[in-house]
């Protein structure tokens, strides 16, 4: 077990959360059906001899017994095995080489050679359809992007790993480790709500089987979550629930994090006592299992108490032997906090020099983490843009060539000027022409539009001031009366419920018809009214943007504008099944962008072009009317994407 | 609670006031101070010294409501404004308690609690209907912690900017103007409160976003 500490940046009042992300069994298991290899070998189309197999098999159990204490030889048998599979064509084996030095040359830190090492193994398996070793190669994926700090893309291959598993019998460790993963991952990410779920269905998996270890990561990751949720009740029970597991499993060091979470309730509420004595308790227990890291952070817990009952001498004491044991762990992100804490001391000391060497530590620690982050992230993007780099060398040479042929050409242009500013000039003529006939057209539709919407306007008004009014001022006569009247309550809270189901549906339809924001406050509260009365109706999550909207935009384009998103929003809730719908509107001086995307089913491209509906086709006239530029993307399964650029 | 509340009504349905003054009357410790329907007519008939709390419409013919909360507020600061409405937009709710409002009632509301908020009002705190409440309590996004949602396009040029692209290279390779570049650039930059370019890369890739 090695807990990978991930200390959260937030400096709030105690102790970050501490989250435990475990160990990987898969590593293991994937080696396992080697036993399966000699069978594979009656294969129909054996290139290779039972012989071949059977000596890479041989080469695979000795990398298999050797990974768990030397990765290096490990990975000089997988190796060997690899290019054996590979000379005699044996895809199978070639595929389980690959993971298993995959694996190997992910615990010695190479990183990037294991993605290399898995992207070559996933075409294979996906080929001769081996989907435990598939799910085993994402997994292995994830975990070293994770480390080289792209969360994401380790979030989308820990979720691959998942979907691989679903269609295949694997050990039932496989998806728990792989779910407890990721909950740690989204709890990192501070995505809480996925990391509950996550956390929760990795609870339940693991009960099923009596992992009480790993019910225990599960429910100190459902209290963190629940924490972070503002939820520091149920986030208790859950802290409970871990400490018992925690207690069966004699897992020592999920209790003593646990046992910090907890204090940190305690010390919310201003109840010092309670605190203190979880935190006394985990500092034992971290002593006595000899959890260099537990104590630490239980050290440090009890310097902040102190802080906070004003005990400063007592919380120097305990921040430098916090402080003593991480620098001698070389925990760098953790112990950042520590140097910002202890210049917090020196400061109330009065001792200004001491506390600015402090407060530099804390600055350069953190600057040079960050550094880290960025160099991940940098030689990340290298391996990810090498590709990059040759298709555009090949697009030079092509530039190349294609400048050569501009030479040749520019001497017959000379040949050819006289003709084309005859031609010139006739297409500009006609165009010019067909210009005068389109702009009658679209001041027809431009006056139609906005007639249309001084109408809606009109109507939208009467409806809500005149009707609404009305029936709001009945509905109280009737409640003012119902007060009086015991026997005949019923019916007139009825008629009560039912004037209110009016209200609300008049207001629905005012709303949609105009809504009173957009000519009072403008587009850009008219478009978070909007998409507020959206969240009621979908589950899908709603990112509104808007920029450059502080200065109101002529009347009429507002409408036209606003009525264009209505729509493009209204169908990505009724027909996209998107999970997120992003809505923006942008003004940068006389441009504005308009966007609406989703991650929604989309829809084959074609049927916009052969039929499109009466809603796109209101759009259109829109954008028309706003002289815009419409352009849009979407195909089955991919969403949809509609950019729009006019001119105020 | 034993005092006498006393309420002045400005709406401009009638039916509406005659409702309110009805409620009012038949429950216990209101008074009605009087009732206008413009905010004209208000500012006019409201007599300080006689008036405790106001029931002030949101939508007057002549003014809005904040208008009338904001002027009543200036020239007598110890009567309480509540707003009274048949919106509960997110924009007139935050900029009615801008203008000085005590509280914001949806013309809905049971008489209990329209009862309850004049109370509230009258003893200096603040009443939110529960379906307000629903309104501006909902975050923008489902998680407040995450970062702003990039559009396909901006992480497109994100992408090429962090390739070290100027505007006229990215847009070559996009097929759009380099001002549309440039738009998405300055939009990226408020995205994610960065102050030039330089920070912009450095954050995305801080976080992973390119």
């Amino acid at each position: 077990m090695n807990p990978t500490l991930l200390p959260s940046l937030i400096r709030n009042n105690l102790l970050p959360v501490v989250l435990c992300l475990v160990s990987f069994g898969l590593v293991s298991g994937q080696t396992e059906p080697s036993r399966q290899l000699v069978t594979s070998s009656y294969s129909p189309t054996p290139t290779y001899t039972a012989k071949d197999t059977a000596k890479v098999r041989e080469l695979m159990e000795k990398g298999k017994a050797w990974y768990q204490h030397n990765a290096d030889s490990a990975r000089y048998y997988h190796e060997k095995g690899l290019a054996l599979a590979r000379k005699c064509g044996f895809k199978k084996g070639e595929a389980r080489c690959l993971i298993n030095l995959a694996n190997a040359v992910y615990d010695l830190g190479e990183y990037l050679l294991a993605n290399q090492l898995c992207e070559e193994a996933i075409p294979l398996c996906l080929e001769i359809n081996l989907k435990k070793e598939l799910a085993a190669t994402y997994n292995t994926l994830a975990n070293s992007w994770n480390y080289l700090g792209n969360h994401h893309l380790a979030v989308s291959y820990y979720e691959k790993s998942l979907n691989a598993m679903e269609s295949v019998k694997v050990p039932p460790y496989f998806p728990i480790t792989v779910t407890n993963n990721l909950s740690t991952l989204y709890l990192d990410l501070k995505l809480y709500n996925k990391a509950l779920t996550n956390s929760l269905r990795c609870l339940g998996l693991s009960l099923a089987i009596q992992d009480t270890a790993t019910a225990a990561t599960a429910s100190l990751n459902i209290g963190n979550a629940l924490k972070s949720l503002g939820k520091p009740d149920s986030a208790m029970i859950f802290y409970q629930q871990a400490l018992e597991y925690g207690k069966t499993s004699g897992y020592q060091t999920l209790i003593v994090t646990t046992l910090g979470n907890m204090s940190d309730y305690y010390l919310d509420r201003g109840d010092y006592a309670q605190s203190r004595q979880l935190l006394n308790q985990g500092l034992a227990l971290a002593k006595k299992t000899g959890d260099e890291y537990g104590k630490m952070i239980n050290l440090h817990g009890l310097g902040r108490l102190d802080y906070w009952e004003k005990n400063f001498g007592s919380a120097e004491k305990n921040y430098q032997a916090a402080l003593a044991i991480g620098e001698r762990l070389g925990m760098k992100d953790y112990t950042y906090t520590l140097y910002l804490d202890l210049s917090d001391l020196a400061h109330i000391r009065k001792d200004q020099n001491q506390a600015l060497i402090y407060r530099k530590r804390y600055y350069a620690i953190r600057d040079s983490i960050a550094n880290t982050t960025l160099i991940h992230a940098v030689q990340e993007m290298e391996t990810r843009y090498e590709t990059v780099k040759k298709e555009k060398q090949i697009q030079s040479l092509m530039q190349e060539a294609t400048l050569r042929q501009l030479q040749l050409r520019q001497r017959n242009i000379q040949f050819y000027s006289a003709t084309a500013l005859a031609i010139l000039l006739l297409i500009s003529g006609f165009l010019g022409y067909r210009n005068l006939r389109h702009r009658g057209k679209l001041s027809v539709a431009a006056a139609l539009l906005e007639g249309q919407e001084a109408e809606r306007s009109r109507l939208a008004r009467d409806l809500h001031d005149g009707l609404g009014g009305r029936i709001t001022g009945v509905r109280h006569f009737i409640q003012a009366l119902s007060g009086r009247t015991d026997d005949i309550r019923e019916e007139f809270s009825r008629a009560v419920a039912e004037l209110d189901r009016c209200t609300s549906e008049l207001r629905h339809i005012a709303r949609n018809m105009m809504p009173e924001a957009l000519s009072r406050f403008g587009l850009k509260d008219a478009l978070e009214d909007y998409c507020d009365h959206m969240r009621e109706a979908t589950t899908a999550e709603i990112h509104v943007f808007t920029s450059g909207l502080e200065e109101r935009l002529p009347e009429n384009k507002e409408i036209v504008l606003f009525r264009i998103i209505q729509e493009l929003l209204n169908n990505a809730v009724k027909y996209s099944s998107a999970s997120e719908i992003i809505a923006q509107i942008t003004r940068d001086g006389d441009r504005v962008h308009l966007t609406v995307e989703d991650n929604g089913r989309g829809f084959d491209p074609q049927i916009l072009h052969t039929s499109p509906g009466v809603g796109w086709a209101n759009i259109m006239s829109r954008v028309r009317y706003l002289n815009g530029a419409l352009d849009w993307h979407t195909s089955p399964g991919e969403g949809l994407i509609v950019n729009i650029e006019s001119y105020v | 609670m034993s005092d006498t509340i006393r309420v002045f009504i400005v709406d401009d349905h009638p039916v509406v006031v005659e409702g309110i003054k009805s409620l009012l009357q038949s429950a216990t410790g209101f008074f009605i101070a009087g009732y206008a329907h413009t905010g004209a007519e208000a500012l006019e008939t409201i007599s300080p010294a006689s008036t405790d709390v106001v029931l002030a419409d949101i939508n007057l013919p002549d003014m809005t409501g904040m208008d009338l909360c904001k002027k009543i507020k200036s020239t007598a600061p110890q009567i309480c404004v509540l707003g009274l409405s048949n919106f509960k937009e997110r924009s007139y709710i935050t900029r009615m308690v801008d203008s000085g409002a005590s509280g914001y009632l949806l013309k809905n509301t049971p008489p209990r609690q329209l009862e309850m908020a004049i109370r509230m009002a009258y003893e200096g705190q603040m009443y939110m209907a529960q379906e307000v409440m629903q309104m501006i309590v909902r975050p923008d996004a489902t998680d407040p912690a995450a970062l702003p949602r990039m559009t396909s396009r901006e992480k497109e040029v994100l992408h090429l900017i962090a390739e070290g692209m100027t505007n006229g290279e990215i847009s070559e390779k996009l097929f759009i103007s380099p001002l549309t570049v440039d738009s998405h650039r300055k939009n990226l930059l408020t995205k994610f409160s960065a102050r030039n370019t330089a920070a912009l890369v450095k954050f995305a890739m801080c976080n992973n976003l390119i």
